[in-house]
């Protein structure tokens, strides 16, 4: 382990508690237990499904998305496995300590750089979405930057709390959430018409591939794992739940792209740049029940600041490993500026986010900066345990 | 030791004291940011007071006379009237005639303590430039987020609505669930003008009418703006609203009011449906051809039936209670197969099963089981006529796919939809539809037999 004082425990505990620690660690509260791990992971995918449906809006899948999101499990499995794979070879080491072990000091730097850069980068994109929605929905002459300072404001908040307050509050937002979409769902019922799924595999295997390629791309949210990786409280069963956060989201977003489709259309869904907000739009059950698109909303603000402080809180521990500082609450709010105004820039206007979120920019942007340094590094853990192993 | 105990105490009190202070300091300014964030977010730039909206609650869309572009109008609620107001009769008293050139009207409906509402207008190239020209003399911001009903013109409807449809999906403020209907033979924003006698306003008195039709009766068929769009993106389907229009209602007996009351004002009537194809209105449908369309698009809902009594004089009335539409896609019937269908175009069996209950017969002799059989084979071939001839007007004359054929052969085979749906328009009288309709009396209603006076 670096020398940065373990997220979740003041006092630096390293490495997974076992046998009867890991009761006293449970009852203590201060590691992250299996259920904080899924709805860490699962809420934090669900957030961006219940603001953009990439795989719907963004990709070439069109109203083949639900399909693509159930097919798009392997491959965000396999991201998540490896995500979290040198966590477990080199249990209770952050982020640096696994980078430095599986690659040496240089290179294991380097990797935990571009995480770094990644982590910071997918904070300011979340900011900038929620604030363009906020703008585009509710308050359409505030300035985006407003938005942003006040978000960011919350977020930084959170970010500065140790792992296991976030797992917390993660599954009080993750719950919330996941009753919002079933009430939009069974508000909505009366519009729904199935048939709109019909037909299928329109947009042919290049398209259905690009759905597969985009969901796969928003899983990779879940590389936050490795920098939090010393709070987690049983590693083994740890990563095991990070697969069933992964495949609970899968079905989720196929649920809410089947549910977007079959309320808009395929082609207003596709060009629909809130889908689910759309959706709960439509929502009219006589003169009182109106008017709940507040609640997609509220989902998504709460599932944004859960989002965003869990990635900035990465960035801070993967910090702090990486120089050795301390304490990782020393450089939250620097990091959050840094996320603001990076949300600022990343940026002219919500064309120009689309185009970067778009499956031709996004998936290799992200396939070189989350999922080549990931292979490198789990390669590198497992070519390293095996000669540890066979010099044993 | 024992004199550096007091010190020690005091150093502890000091440092205690001095990390109080830190903390009420961080609280403090932890306060006046968040009262400062609060204040930035909603306090400055989307601030706005109720009293300075303009409520808008209907719109209507006509072709500006002698101009490109859009007249949009606007029926805004004035709140401190229409709270309570009972409903709004009587022709509108207020401001007439226009205010500028171009601007065709402002007026006020009446209700029973004044103007419910008030009714303006203006032209525009599109529809955010006519709503800026409203907002040019009228005192309050036009909000449409209430909006409940909006009224197409028909010159504007034969123009096209592709290009407002546009606005109406991209800005935030309409809602998809407004209802959408079009004034027939008579301009849209009339429309909005009428008063309403069980309403406070014409569009609380058109959503109403919409929303009640919606359920029970198929003589109309009222959609929504989603509604309405998605058939106009869905390919193979074209979209449909509902007609309105004025009917005068006889004028009052001089005799009976001998002070003297003013013309009756005139009734909003519903009358059949309008038929886009895609985005361009192309004809009308009767009723009976609406609830042809009903039955077809298998849209659930009650309904009356009415015929004569079979064999004897009098006549009946089932209310159809529920029905199912059963659409099938049959392969194409092969070549000398006796049909006049192309061999290679897909033909449809529809198959529609009405579920009712006897509402009234005037039968003499009344009816028996018999002649209930009878009743049930009578109106189903009523409805299976209806259905071919709606088809015939549909496919024929006005070579529009209101039913969605296409969808469905689109949604079936996607391939054959893909080859033949650059003609599908010219193919339209050429699908075979096998129509089959089956009536089901359920029940006699609370009396079996009939009411007749004692001998």
């Amino acid at each position: 382990m670096g020398s940065a004082r373990s997220p979740s425990s003041p006092r630096g505990r390293p490495g997974g508690p076992a046998g009867p620690r890991l009761g006293e660690a449970r009852l203590l509260g201060n590691r992250l237990p299996n259920s904080q791990i899924f709805w860490l992971a699962f809420g934090s995918r669900l957030t961006i499904s219940v603001a953009l449906l990439p795989v719907l809006t963004l990709s070439r899948a069109g109203r083949d998305a639900w399909l693509a999101s159930l097919m798009g499990f392997i491959p965000s499995a396999a991201i998540a496995w490896l995500v979290s794979y040198a966590a477990e070879r080199f249990a209770g080491e952050g982020i640096a300590g696994q980078a430095r072990r599986a690659l040496g000091r240089i290179g294991g730097s380097l990797v935990v750089a571009v995480f770094l850069w990644s982590y910071l980068h997918l904070a300011a994109v979340l900011l900038r979405e929620y604030a363009e929605a906020i703008v585009t929905i509710i308050l359409p002459t505030t300035p985006v930057a407003a938005v942003l300072i006040v978000v960011g404001l919350l977020v930084a908040i959170a970010a500065e709390q140790d792992t296991p307050t976030l797992g917390r509050m993660a599954s009080l937002v993750g719950p919330f959430m996941v009753l919002s979409i079933l009430l939009i769902a069974l508000l909505v019922t009366p519009e729904l018409e199935m048939a709109r799924l019909r037909p299928v595999l329109t947009s042919g295997a290049r398209g259905l591939l690009s759905g597969v390629l985009v969901s796969s791309v928003w899983h990779t949210t879940v590389f936050w794992f490795p920098a939090l990786a010393p709070s987690v409280l049983d590693m083994r069963s740890g990563r095991r739940t990070l697969l069933v956060a992964v495949a609970s989201g899968s079905v989720s977003v196929s649920f809410i792209s089947a549910l977007a489709v079959s309320a808009l259309t395929g082609d207003l869904a596709v060009k629909s740049s809130f889908p689910l907000f759309m959706v709960a739009r439509l929502v009219s059950l006589g003169e009182l029940v109106q008017r709940i698109d507040g609640v997609a909303v509220g989902a998504w603000g709460f599932g944004l600041i859960m989002t965003a402080s869990l990635v900035l809180h990465s960035a801070a521990v993967a910090l702090a490993d990486l120089t050795g500082l301390p304490d990782h609450r020393r450089i939250v709010k620097p990091l959050t500026l840094l996320g603001v105004v990076l949300a600022m820039m990343t940026a002219r206007d919500v064309i120009e986010l689309r185009q970067f979120a778009d499956a031709r920019v996004l998936v290799p942007y992200v396939a070189a900066h989350v999922w080549l340094p990931t292979l490198i590094l789990a390669a590198a853990a497992r070519l390293r345990a095996g000669r540890t192993a066979g010099l044993r | 030791m024992l004199g550096e105990l007091p010190a020690s105490a005091e150093g502890r009190a000091a440092r205690a004291s001095t990390r109080t202070r830190a903390a009420l300091a961080r609280g403090v300014l932890a306060v006046v940011l968040w009262t400062a964030s609060a204040l930035a977010a909603v306090g400055c730039w989307d601030r706005h007071e109720l009293p300075t909206l303009a409520l808008a609650t209907a719109v209507a869309f006509d072709e500006p006379p002698g101009a490109q572009g859009v007249l949009m109008t606007m029926q805004v609620a004035i709140p401190s009237r229409i709270a309570g107001a009972g409903g709004g009769v009587g022709a509108g008293g207020g401001a007439g005639g226009g205010t500028a050139p171009g601007m065709p009207f402002a007026r006020t409906a009446s209700g029973p303590q004044g103007p419910t509402t008030w009714v303006v207008g203006a032209p525009g190239r599109t529809v955010a430039e006519a709503l800026e020209r409203i907002t040019l003399f009228s005192s309050r911001l036009p909000a449409l987020a209430h909006l409940r009903v909006i009224v197409l013109g028909e010159e504007l409807a034969r123009s096209g609505v592709g290009t407002l449809l546009d606005a109406l999906a991209r800005e935030r403020d309409f809602r998809r669930t407004a209802w959408v209907v079009v004034a027939r033979g008579v301009p849209a924003y009339r429309v909005l003008e009428l008063p309403n006698p069980l309403f406070a306003s014409a569009a609380a008195g058109i959503a109403g009418q919409q929303e009640t039709l919606a359920f029970r009766t198929a003589l109309v068929l009222p959609r929504r703006l989603h509604a309405f769009m998605a058939d106009y993106v869905e390919p193979g389907v074209d979209p449909v609203v509902p007609a309105v229009s004025f009917a005068h209602p006889v004028p009052a007996d001089r005799a009976l009011t001998p002070g003297g009351q003013a013309e009756p004002p005139a009734l909003l009537a519903v009358e059949g449906t309008a038929v886009f194809r895609k985005g361009q209105l192309v004809g009308w449908l009767s009723p009976e051809e609406t609830r042809a369309l009903v039955l077809l698009k298998g849209l659930s809902r009650q309904f009356l039936l009415v015929t004569d009594c079979p064999g004897v004089k009098g006549a009946v009335s089932v209310n159809a209670i529920r029905f199912t539409t059963r659409r099938k896609l049959l392969p194409p019937r092969p070549a000398g197969g006796g049909s006049q269908a192309s061999p290679s175009l897909p033909r449809f069996a529809v198959r529609v099963v009405v579920e009712g209950n006897l509402f009234e017969q005037t039968c003499l002799p009344p009816l028996d089981a018999m002649a209930l059989r009878r009743v049930e084979e009578r109106l189903a071939g009523k409805l299976e006529a209806d259905i071919r001839r709606t088809l015939a007007r549909l496919h024929g004359e006005l070579r529009a796919d209101a039913a969605g054929f296409g969808q469905q052969l689109y949604r079936a085979e996607p391939a054959l939809w893909n080859k033949l749906s650059p003609h599908w328009r010219g193919l339209l009288p050429q699908i075979e539809v096998d129509v089959e309709v089956q009536v089901r009396i359920r029940r006699t209603g609370l009396i079996t037999g009939e009411v007749e006076p004692r001998q």
